[in-house]
Parts: C-alpha cells; structure tokens; sequence
C-alpha cells in the first residue's frame, strides 16, 4: 500500500493550498466592505436573474448514455490486460458486448436522442 | 477457454436477440407499428416454442458456462417450464397492446423489444443458481417493466406508476445485493449448492457467521418478496399496477410472479435441503408472510370499487397462497405452486385483457365497478368470459382456480399446517366476496345511467379472451394434464 | 498505518454520508455524497481491490455524481421553493417515524457491523475464486488485481458479463423512451 503514499500526499497538498489561501487571505487581508465592492467589475455586465438555470430535459438523455458507456469502458480494462491469453474467445466475447451497446446507441440515434437542436 | 453449450441458453437468447433486433428496427419504423407486432409476437412464439421442444425431448436437462461444477446458466424442467410460461404470458400481453395503445394515442414501439427483453430477464432469473446472475435476472426482468409502466406518459397515472415501481423496486434490488453480500460473507460462495453445503457446517457452528447467514437470506427474501408483492412489501403494488398500461399490468402480474417464485424454489428449499436447521428458521417467516399476505391482499380487495384496482390486491391476495404452497415438502410443494402459476396465468390475463377491453372504449376510468352493470345484457360472450375468470379467481369448482387452491389447502393440512390451512379457507371465503360482488353486478344489476356505445371485441384480444378461458375451465376440468407432468418434475427436483 | 488509514477514510465517507442528508442545498448534499464516493473508493484501496477503486471513482464519483447534478440543474428549485427552509419534497414524516427509522437503522447496523468484526471475512473456510481474486491482488501473486478480474470475469463470469450489456441497453432504451420528447 506504500505505492499509495504519493497519491496520498498529492491529495493533502491539493486539499491543503486552497485553505491555506483562503485561510492566510482570510487572516491578513483587511475587509472594509462597500456596496461599490459588489458591483460588476468595470465593463462587466449587470446579473440578471439567478444562476439557478433550467436545464433542458435533453440533457439528462445525453447524461445517462454517457454513464452508460463509461461503464462500458470500465470493461474494456481488465480485458485489453487479458487480451493476450483469452485471445479469439475474449475478442468475440467483447464483440458482442459491444455490438449490444452499439445496438442502443443506433437506436438512440436514429431516435433522436443525441441532437442538439 | 469454458465449454459453451447453446442450447442452455436458447430459451434466453431467442428472446433477447429477438428484442434487440427488433429495437434496431422501432425508429424506423414507427409509423408501422403492426408490423413490429407480427414480429415481436413471432419472436415471442419462439420464445415459446424452444422450452417446449427442449422440454418435450427427453432429458431436458443442461448446465453451461461458469466454474467446473459450478454452472451460471442451468437448464432443467423446472426452468423450462416457467420459460414457456412467460413466453406465453408475454404473447398474451403481446396480443392486447395494439389496441390498448392505438386508444391511449401513445404509440411507442418500444414496447414490442421490451416485453422480449423482460421475457429473457425472467428466464435467466430461473434458470441458474447463482447469485449473481440471480441479481442481473431481476435488473434485465424490472428495468423494462418500469419503462413499461410508464409507457402511457400522457396519463399522471402512467408516470406515477413507473416512478413508484423503480424507487421501490431500487430498494428491492438493495435488499438483495446487500443480503448476497452477506451471504457471501459468511459462507464465501455465491453458488447456490455450495452456499448451501457452506451453510449447514456455518449454522452447526452458529456464532456470528451464522448471524450473518440468517440476515443475508432474510435480506434477499424480503427482496423476492417485494417483487411478488407479499404483505408487508406490497405497498407499491395497488398503485403500480392500477396505472401502468393494463397489457403491461397483466404481463407483470404473471410474469414477475411467477419468476420470483421460480428462484425462491431453488432458493429456500435448496439452501434448506442442505440444512434442516435453516429451514427452521426460515419456514415461520415464509408462514407469517403468507399469512399477513392472504388475509391482507383479501379484505383490502373487498372495498375496492376500480376493478383493476380490486385485481391488484387479488393478486396480492395470490401471492399469499403461493407462499403457502412454499411451505409444503419440496416435492408436492413445488407441483402445487407450478400448477397454481400456470392457472393464474390465464385466470389473471383474462381478467385484465376485459379491463383492457372496456377501457380501449372508454377510457381509463373504465373499470369502475359501475361500468360492468348489466355486460350480460350488452355483451353476453364478454360477461361470460369475464364470469369464468371471476369464479376462477374466487376458487369456485369446476374453474382452474379451485383446483389451484385445493391441492394447496388439502397439503398445508396434511403437511403439519392446519392453522394456515384454516387462514387461507377463511381468506378464499373473503376473496370469494368481491369476486362474485363483480359476477352480480354483471349480471343481475341493470345497465346503469347512459349506454355507452358497447364494448367491442376485435380479433387479437378475443383471442386471448377465449384461449384463456378454455384453458381456466379445461385445468379445473382436467388438472391431471398438467398436476401429473409438473408431479414428475418436482419430484426430481429433490437432489443434490 | 493500516487502521489509521482506514480510519481517515471511513470518517470521511461517514462525513460525506451526514452531509447529503444535512444540507439543505441540493448541491451541497451532491458534494458531500462525492466527497463519501471518493473515500469508498479509497476503503477499496486498503481492501486491495483496486480495481474496484477505479471503477468508484470513475462510475460513481465520475458518472453517476455528473448525473446526479444533471437532475438538480433539471428541476426548478427556486419555483418549488426547495432549495429554502421552507420544503422539502414530500409531506414531512412525524418526529416520531423520523426517530424510529434512524434507531432502526443503527440498530441494524450495529447487528451486521458487530457480527462482521466477530468474524473476519478472510477467516471464511474454503472461500471461492472472488476471494482468489482480492488475495492476488495483496499477496503478490502472479497475476496483479486488473488480470485477476480480468481472468474470471471472460471465462468463468462471461455469460454475467454479456448480460450486464444488455442490462445497460435496456437502462439506455429506458432512458431514452421516458425523457426524449418526440417532435
């Protein structure tokens, strides 16, 4: 689990800078709030409304077939590393695997379901 | 690299190559929808047609693919018999979607790959001991019949019932990997057989790991009885069923039934030949569920005034004595269970394809109670029909459904449980009620208010109205046919 | 080391787990089940099932928490008032279900969490080719944790795994049929 350190170490400083950014800005800076503080910064535009946009109900199609297919690249994983000794029968098997979700992605596309417009 | 012998998985993958064919096809077309029909119902009568001719040839048995002597996929009478009843639950449903959907104007072709896919789902559901594959079984089985459900998007109803049907079928599927885990956990298997042989050294040891075992297997039952929809799971049932399309209703009905039912034969009786000890434990929970499911599934049926509502606690109510034929010897316990599926196969789909009728005239609010008053004077053929299913489904002689509950009651009383006997007569006799409350107002109420135009009867659902009631009165009439060869077949189900 | 690692991670997944059903804010609550992912994924790293790990952040923490921010972003929470004091989706159960599911759920806890640490799973007798799997990938055997899946899963787990495609196709059917509007 040693090999593991590095990546541990990685997420404590990666944890760790932002809060000792906000944390020593937090502690030194001076804070004299003024209403003209709060203003769009030169020509920035006025905010209209909240930042609570509706999405589309298209999207969540477009999310789902995502998950989906990142699923399916899980897969491809621990067989590209097996390759070698499954051979003919591994490749057939992921043919058809992926031949079955090829099959939902023709008919999500020829539905519709991946345009934009 | 494993052996791979097809025709063990024939009867899933005719099916399911069936149904994702057939959905290459849906977009195009779209706007010929009786053509998807035709083929789906030809894929369906395959689907039919290969557990019967593997069962019909001798030695229909067969295990493929997994670990040596631990197969993923078995192929044994049991499950070819189940497979040829879902296949012509599904063709039955099939035949009553038209219609039903050409009135709700929701022409959505998907439904036609769907009810293939669900139909695989379940043959995998029963055709292997392993819990894995047990899991994927019921995910391919549901995930269809929740989109089903909620096919008629138009209707609130429609919606409500998909959504309902997924949450709680989500926490169903949580129930059952959560209990699959533990199971794994204590007896480091997930083969049924060696769970089992894992399971009777784990209890005579007891401690902890047999803690783990008894809350494993209790998870996974509360799992089954979810998708059965035994009192106390049931909740999401009346609701489920009153708004999914009614052709979808009947399908899963059945369908859903009679695979969960499929696996808790192998399940529980399988880990308990192995273990006498954990029979024990297991025997009052599967009583007290049926229990809570006759009584319960019955007097809430009594008050309702939607027939279709009043059908979905009758099946409930069903679900009850299924259980209850659980609990018999393996042997004759399984023969009455099989005979009662196969019965309320047709007694049930009969049923709701009348429902289905009068609500492609008039809409969904059709099945109140009020709307049947006086068939008999508009349609005679269709009040009989709709006569035979009731009588059926109230248990009363000659129909297939007295037959069913019968063999059930006479072998809860010789089998040690005169009480459950007592409480499934008693619940029969409240059932009967609402049954024939449906018979009398058909017949001997008059037709109430304005008129509506009649109910007509086209060809498809005709069929499936005569087919279903010749076969509910000839299994009442003649149960041998089948109670003889379903005989055989449970009694070879005691094995290793 | 290994106890004060899995420590850090269960308390954090702990942590992750209060935060989604304590913010108000449905994204908040998004975050903090993210935040719960990732530590799982880390409690797989300790349990050696790398693999898993991966498949953790990657599925969940990577797919299924896009998914999740999808559907927040889709419902109008300031139209329906939800994202304030005000409501929660639903009638509010009484005091009294609140206190009684959360004792059930301890209880139930404690009961699978006390017979677990009684009985170790590695104690398991004669435990089959998964447990194989987990062993090779700590015990330094031939084969690492990725092949280990790899070897069962396309032989002996190879009709499990044609059928997940499916399952994932009927998922994607299902998808598209209830949320894509004909035009």
């Amino acid at each position: 689990m040693t090999g593991y350190l590095p990546i541990a170490v990685m997420i404590l400083i990666g944890a760790g800078l932002p809060l000792v950014a906000f944390g020593v800005s937090m502690l030194l800076a001076p804070r004299k709030p003024e209403p003209l503080k709060y203003t769009s910064y030169e020509c920035g535009v006025e905010p209209t409304g909240g930042v609570r946009e509706r999405f589309s109900i298209r999207y969540y199609v477009i999310a789902v077939l995502f998950v989906i297919f990142d699923v399916e690249t899980i897969f491809l994983f621990p067989w590209a590393v097996r390759y070698r000794v499954l051979g003919w029968f591994g490749f057939v098997e992921m043919a058809l695997f992926i031949g079955v979700l090829v099959l939902g992605y023709a008919y999500a596309w020829k539905k519709g379901a991946l345009e934009w417009a | 690299m494993p052996e791979f012998e097809i025709q063990v998985v024939l009867p899933t993958l005719v099916p399911a190559a069936y149904g994702l064919l057939l959905l290459l096809f849906t977009p195009a077309l779209r706007d010929d929808r009786r053509w998807l029909w035709a083929v789906s119902l030809g894929g369906m009568a395959l689907a039919a047609f290969f557990p019967a001719w593997l069962l019909f040839r001798a030695g229909a048995t067969g295990e493929t693919a997994g670990l040596p002597g631990r197969p993923m996929v078995v192929m044994d009478p049991l499950s070819l018999w189940l497979d040829l009843l879902f296949a012509i639950a599904g063709f039955l449903a099939l035949l009553l979607v038209p219609a039903y959907l050409d009135r709700a104007r929701a022409h959505r072709p998907e439904i036609y790959p769907l009810m293939l896919l669900a139909v695989a789902g379940m043959t995998i559901l029963v055709a292997t001991t392993n819990l894995v594959m047990i899991f994927l079984g019921l995910e391919v089985l549901s995930i269809p019949l929740y989109v089903m459900s909620g096919l008629t998007r138009e209707r609130e109803a429609s919606i409500e019932a998909a959504f309902k049907y997924f949450l709680l079928g989500a926490v169903a599927a949580a129930f059952l990997v959560y209990g699959i885990a533990l199971v794994y956990a204590a007896t480091g298997h997930l083969d049924l057989g060696d769970v089992a042989t894992a399971a009777g050294a784990v209890l005579e040891t007891g401690g902890a790991r047999a803690g783990l075992l008894a809350a494993g297997l209790a998870m996974i039952l509360v799992a089954f009885a979810f998708k059965v929809g035994a009192v106390p799971f049931h909740f999401w049932a009346p609701d489920v069923y009153q708004g999914a399309p009614t052709p979808v209703t009947a399908f899963m009905a059945v369908g859903t039934k009679a695979a969960a039912f499929g696996v808790l034969l192998r399940l529980l009786p399988g880990t308990a030949g192995a273990a006498e000890a954990l029979a024990r434990r297991w025997l009052p929970v599967v009583a007290a569920l049926a229990v809570a499911t006759m009584v319960g599934g019955n007097l809430v049926a009594l008050v309702q005034v939607r027939v279709k509502r009043m059908l979905a606690w009758s099946s409930i109510a069903h679900a009850g004595y299924l259980l209850l034929a659980l609990l018999a010897p393996l042997a004759i316990g399984a023969r009455n269970l099989l005979f009662y599926l196969v019965v309320y196969t047709f007694m049930t789909i009969g049923a709701f394809a009348v429902v289905s009728l009068f609500q492609e005239e008039e809409g969904d609010d059709a099945d109140q109670l009020d709307r049947f008053a006086g068939l008999w004077k508009r349609r005679p053929l269709l009040a009989i029909a709709m006569g035979i299913f009731m009588l059926s489904l109230a248990g009363i002689p000659p129909m297939g459904g007295f037959t069913g509950k019968y063999v059930i009651f006479v072998t809860a009383l010789r089998t040690g449980h005169p009480v459950l006997a007592a409480v499934m007569g008693l619940a029969a006799v409240v059932g009967a009620a609402y049954y024939l409350r449906v018979i009398t107002t058909m017949f001997l109420r008059e037709p109430s208010g304005e008129l509506p135009a009649g109910v007509s009867v086209s060809l498809a659902p005709g069929l499936v109205l005569a087919v279903s009631a010749v076969l509910t009165i000839v299994l009442g009439l003649a149960p041998g046919l089948v109670l003889g060869p379903l005989g055989e077949i449970a009694s070879g189900m005691i094995g290793p | 080391m290994e106890l004060l690692v899995f420590s850090i991670l269960a308390g954090l997944a702990l942590a992750g787990a209060i935060g989604v059903i304590l913010a108000r804010n449905p994204v908040y609550s998004a975050l903090g089940l993210l935040l719960g992912l990732s530590a799982v994924a880390g409690l797989f790293v300790v349990l050696w099932a790398e693999f898993i790990a991966v498949v953790q952040l990657m599925v969940y923490a990577g797919g299924v928490l896009v998914l999740f921010l999808f559907v927040i972003m889709l419902v109008d929470l300031e139209q329906r008032g939800l994202d304030t004091d005000a409501g929660r989706i639903g009638p509010q159960p009484s005091p009294g279900w609140r206190v009684a599911a959360a004792m059930l759920g301890i209880l139930f806890t404690v009961f699978v969490g006390a017979l677990l640490l009684q009985e170790p799973a590695r104690e398991v007798p004669g435990a089959g080719a998964l447990d194989a799997v987990l062993r090779g990938g700590g015990g330094g055997g031939a084969l690492g944790n990725l092949e280990h899946v790899g070897q069962l899963l396309y032989t002996s787990y190879l009709v499990p795994f044609e059928l997940a495609s499916v399952l994932l196709l009927v998922a994607m059917i299902g998808a598209v049929v209830l949320a894509h509007r004909e035009r």
